[in-house]
């Protein structure tokens, strides 16, 4: 059998090379996407193990392993001196660190995607290394990260401004420096000075962050040891916990993004086995003579069902490896698209043996699974079609029986994907529940589509049948076979249902924003960080503002991290009651202006059960857990979300203190544009902020969705890639087929330009039934997702231009998968077409 | 109308292959056919036969030596005049698989004329379609025909856009006895009653007796010709011919 397996894969390898290549492409996106977020993940892992490696024990104020990242309680500077005293103590020394905003010239310092931070050169224990130049000894000296100073092209001996909470410094660069084998901390930039000078940029005046420790001991006698002479709510940690601290937050991240990628990677794979499959089925069909003749001589069977199998393993294997091959590259492309401008530390792509047994598995897997009903087809060949030259065609009643099955796989998708959508308890994650059920509802389509393809062809090809014979046999070749025709369009289906989903979510939020952002946004302008990345504003700023004319009111709110029942959620702090003036809240019980002290505000879902007056508790990092009284709910608004405190309240709970919006309101009577022009005036003399308005602050969301939507199209665009293979080689096979018929049109007197019309139109007569079907699909998961999220706030708009838009380019891809079949066909002797068996 | 022969071959060479495995299948053979006339082309398997009709309907093309079709020398021109050449002024029978499965039998009639983007006759398509006798068949498919009818619905097509010559290669070739004869008859009421100029392949005595004049071949050359032959005549000079 693997000899007559062999054959024929030989006799048949052009066609078998397509579906290997959409094999491959499907295989690659696995790969690609563990190769990445593997590579990434040892990158951070080596850079936070190596940022703490330089010594054996931190001291730092005592904070819950969720909340690690958001700075603790600062440490008496004293502190030093006593934990250095502790017998086994060689040396300890004191940290600082924090954002700042710092420029060079009149440009700011950073790449725009990651933040800026000053940190404390260490006296006593060599955390860092210098690369050039020397150590920031003295006042006004400070050393920079390589990274940037290359970047921005710094030398030594250049001056560099940083403006911390309270004061704005000049510095000479005196070197660079790093943490050892790393150019940059993944990409911030970093501003090593003296502990004193940090600690006055920071507000931080004798206090340290954390101290580093050296000993000669053993690292848990160590720690008991200097537990013992530290005052309450300060702890010390071995150096290997607080990095496996930092890095699960960092993995969880990451798992996401794993996540994310290898839904993209699952649909691509789902694509290409509709692809497979219709290439075995039409393989085997084109075959019936072969096979039966197997059966003639007396194969059994299961010898031919085996034969079929083992030349899907045989195309899957191969395809796999390929692909393995593929997703290096890709895994190369995703990271230089996701890089953000050299923010990532670049580490070589790790293969790991789970990546490649997880792409192989995926690609043998799929490719066998989807062989395996056109390998049963071709085992139930009677040895006597061998001596028939026709088919049978299927009995209406296969394709009513193909209804019914199509229909309720439909109905158990839609099911499943509501369960999935409102959230379910069960023991799977909801996530999956919705692949399932999506993956249900596409091929329940695509069975109830194999029955009624031909009825559907003839609709929708309507005004093609009138574009004279090549139309005419266009529309009636499409409906010729129907299960090909529908497992062909389905492909581009599940692309087109992806895009049409992908279109309307991004327009919906788009118009969501946008409709938010006038109703609830009551101030004038909004100051924020410019760039993405946690920057933050030095709280001067706002002191600045305050003293101009223009300016009537203005809140300067912060916002930090804090545990809520269990969560990690964004908590607001700001002036309340100059707040409630410049954003509109929507309160839905109590008052905003009643938030104060230990009165806080809850968004309505966090808020949901509870009245005003409840107690609640919320964890902070530097204080603990604190008990707070509930004086408002409101709507959510994505201007201000989660947990609302007062300013207060923020000083008192947390230990970074710099803001991150400034929501402006304008003397009355005041042009927009003079308002603005004035508040630019201040805000250009802090580097990295920007004065945005309403206006503005609505196309920075949408350009933020705009984002998003093109790392989405990107990715879905292998599956669509995929699919316009799948037509085109359904395409080429059933031109093959019909090589005699062709050479009759031509010997009639069919021109080749006519010849490749029709072939060109049947294409796009395809992909165009699978647009408008997928683009149905989309429009309803669509719809089903928003009424799912059930919020107020997000309601459905549908971008009819952008919709058709992506019709038309379905219509396109059809004919661009015509093109080469179609010039094949048309440049066929006619002679040998018409002779031909 | 030109009264001219409606096709002619002029020292028509077709040469397969090279050196040793070079195969002549056409060697230097000149002929006219002549104008409303049937005439039969036989010879044993590999005589050329076939090739010669596929090179005088402008299918394949000729080593050297020329093909005229009417006054057009066919040499001359490119796949789209060669391709209207034949929509317009040749018809098609074949032995087997002549019909478009999609179309029905009077989309099949009509197919070239279609093609051309232009409507058919009707009194012209009932006469063709009554002489044939095909008229409670049109709306069949050609799955749903029988061979016979298939190759009327063939024989219909060739005839529908009044072409100067029709080809036919072994067009009874698969049919039963009696179909293969009313076919026959078919053909050869078109050379009578409407003028036609018809060329046939066959090797079969029985078919070939219905021509006006059978031109025999060997090796790619003309070796003899007969005119109003009979069947028995035909398996006479047959036989003559092999010895």
């Amino acid at each position: 059998m693997w000899r007559a397996a062999w054959k024929g894969l030989i006799g048949h390898r052009l066609r078998f090379a397509l579906t290997a290549l959409s094999i491959a492409l499907g295989v690659g996106l696995v790969a690609a996407s563990y190769m990445f977020t593997d590579s990434l993940g040892r990158a951070f892992e080596d850079l936070f193990s190596a940022s703490l490696s330089g010594f054996d024990v931190q001291v730092r104020g005592e904070v819950d392993e969720e909340l690690s990242f958001v700075q603790g309680a600062p440490l008496p500077q004293s502190l030093i001196d006593e934990v250095a005293q502790v017998p086994g103590v060689t040396a300890a020394t004191g940290t600082v660190f924090g954002f700042v905003q710092a420029s060079v010239g009149e440009e700011p310092l950073g790449n725009g995607s990651a933040p800026t931070f000053v940190v404390s050169w260490p006296e006593l224990v060599d955390l860092f290394e210098i690369q050039s130049g020397e150590r920031p000894d003295a006042p006004g000296e400070a050393a920079l990260d390589p990274s940037t100073s290359q970047r921005q092209g710094i030398d030594l001996g250049d001056e560099i401004v940083a403006i911390g909470v309270s004061t704005r410094e000049t510095f000479e660069i005196v070197g660079t420096a790093a943490i050892e084998g790393f150019e940059s901390f993944g990409g911030a930039v970093s501003i090593y000075v003296p502990l004193e000078t940090a600690q006055a940029l920071l507000d931080l005046p004798e206090q340290v962050l954390t101290i580093e420790v050296e000993s000669t001991g053993e690292v848990e006698a160590m720690i008991a040891r200097i537990e013992r002479i530290l005052p309450e709510g300060v702890e010390a940690v071995s150096a290997q916990s607080a990095a496996e601290e930092q890095l699960a937050s960092f993995k969880e991240a990451l798992g996401f993004l794993n996540t994310f990628l290898l839904v993209f990677a699952g649909v691509t794979v789902f694509v290409a086995a509709f692809l497979i499959q219709n290439t075995f089925r039409i393989i085997v069909a084109q075959r019936t003579q072969e096979l039966a003749t197997l059966r003639l001589v007396g194969a059994s069977r299961r010898q031919v069902l085996r034969q079929v199998m083992i030349e899907a393993a045989v195309v899957g294997g191969a395809a796999s490896v390929l692909g393995i091959g593929f997703g290096v590259l890709l895994a190369r492309l995703i990271r230089q698209l996701l890089s953000l401008g050299g923010s990532l530390p670049a580490t070589p792509l790790a293969l790991q043996p789970r990546t490649v047994l997880v792409a192989l598995a995926t690609g043998l897997g799929i490719t066998l699974l989807s062989a395996l009903l056109p390998a049963r087809a071709a085992s139930r060949i009677p040895p006597i079609a061998a001596l028939r030259r026709v088919q049978a065609p299927e009995s209406s009643q296969t394709q009513r029986r193909r209804a019914v099955v199509g229909l309720a796989l439909t109905g158990l998708g839609a099911v499943l994907l509501t369960i999935g959508l409102i959230g379910s308890d069960l023991p799977v994650p909801d996530v999956t529940v919705v692949g399932i059920g999506a993956g249900s509802t596409f091929i329940g389509v695509a069975i109830v589509l194999s029955a009624i393809a031909r009825p559907i062809t003839a609709f929708i090809g309507a005004p093609i049948r009138r574009l004279g014979v090549p139309g005419r046999l266009a529309v009636d070749n499409a409906g010729r076979i129907p299960r090909r025709t529908a497992a062909t369009a389905s492909a581009l289906m599940v692309g087109l249902a992806l895009v049409g989903l992908t279109l309307v979510l991004a327009d919906s939020l788009k118009a969501t924003a946008d409709r938010l952002i006038g109703d609830r946004f009551e101030a004038d302008l909004v100051v924020s960080p410019a760039g993405f990345g946690a920057s933050r504003l030095s709280p001067q700023l706002a002191v600045d503002l305050a003293s101009l004319n223009e300016i009537e009111v203005l809140a300067a709110v912060r916002d930090g991290q804090v545990q809520f029942e269990g969560e990690t959620r964004n908590a607001i702090g700001g002036p309340t009651d100059v707040l409630a003036e410049l954003v509109n809240f929507n309160v839905l019980a109590g008052r905003i202006e009643d938030i104060s002290g230990n009165r806080v505000g809850l968004r309505e879902g966090l808020g949901e059960g509870r009245e005003i007056g409840d107690e609640i508790t919320i964890e902070f990092a530097r204080t603990g857990e604190q008990t707070f009284e509930l004086a408002a709910v409101f709507e959510a608004s994505g201007l201000v979300g989660g947990i609302l405190i007062d300013d207060v309240a923020f000083a008192a709970n947390f230990t970074e203190q710099l803001d991150s919006q400034i929501f402006v309101g304008l003397a009355g009577g005041l042009d927009l544009a003079a308002g603005k022009t004035a508040v630019e005036s201040i805000v250009a003399t802090y580097t990295g902020a920007q004065v945005l308005d309403q206006s503005e602050l609505a196309d920075e969301a949408s350009s933020q969705i705009d984002g998003l939507v093109r790392l989405v199209f990107g990715l879905l665009g292998v599956a669509v890639v995929i699919a316009v293979i799948g037509i085109t080689n359904t395409l080429s096979l059933s031109v093959l087929e019909r090589t005699r018929e062709i050479g009759l049109l031509r010997a009639v007197g069919m021109n080749r330009r006519q010849l490749r019309r029709a072939i060109s139109l049947e294409s796009i007569l395809i992909a165009s039934l699978g647009g408008l079907l997928g683009m149905g699909l989309g429009l309803t998961f669509a719809w089903a997702v928003i009424e799912a999220i059930d919020a107020e706030f997000l309601r459905l708009s549908i971008p009819w231009g952008q919709v058709g838009l992506a019709l038309a380019g379905a219509a396109v891809a059809g004919l661009l998968a015509a093109l080469i079949p179609a010039w094949r066909a048309s440049r066929r002797n006619i002679l040998t077409a018409i002779a031909y068996e | 109308m030109n009264q001219g022969p409606a096709a002619q071959a002029i020292e028509a060479t077709k040469v397969y292959g090279e050196g040793t495995a070079e195969v002549r299948a056409l060697d230097g053979i000149t002929l006219d056919i002549e104008r409303g006339r049937f005439t039969a082309i036989m010879g044993p398997s590999g005589s050329g036969k076939s090739t010669l009709l596929h090179c005088l309907a402008g299918l394949d093309d000729l080593t050297s030596g020329s093909i005229r079709i009417g006054d057009v020398d066919i040499g001359t021109l490119d796949d789209d005049d060669l391709t209207r050449l034949r929509r317009d002024r040749i018809g098609f029978v074949f032995q087997a698989f002549n019909l478009v499965p999609t179309l029905n039998a009077e989309e099949n009639i009509t197919l070239p004329i279609a093609i051309a983007g232009r409507k058919p006759e009707k009194e012209w398509l009932n006469v063709v379609v009554s002489t044939l006798q095909l008229g409670d068949r049109l709306s069949h498919r050609p799955s749903q025909l029988s061979g016979g009818q298939q190759q009327r619905v063939a024989a219909a097509r060739a005839l529908i856009t009044r072409p100067d010559l029709i080809f036919a290669d072994e067009p009874s070739g698969n049919l039963d006895s009696r179909s293969g004869n009313q076919l026959l008859e078919f053909l050869r009421e078109a050379v009578d009653q409407f003028g036609q100029t018809i060329v046939m392949v066959t090797h079969d005595a029985n078919a070939a007796a219905v021509a006006d004049r059978i031109v025999f071949l060997a090796d790619g050359q003309v070796i003899d010709e007969m005119t109003s032959p009979t069947a028995p005549s035909i398996l006479d000079r047959l036989k003559h011919l092999e010895s």
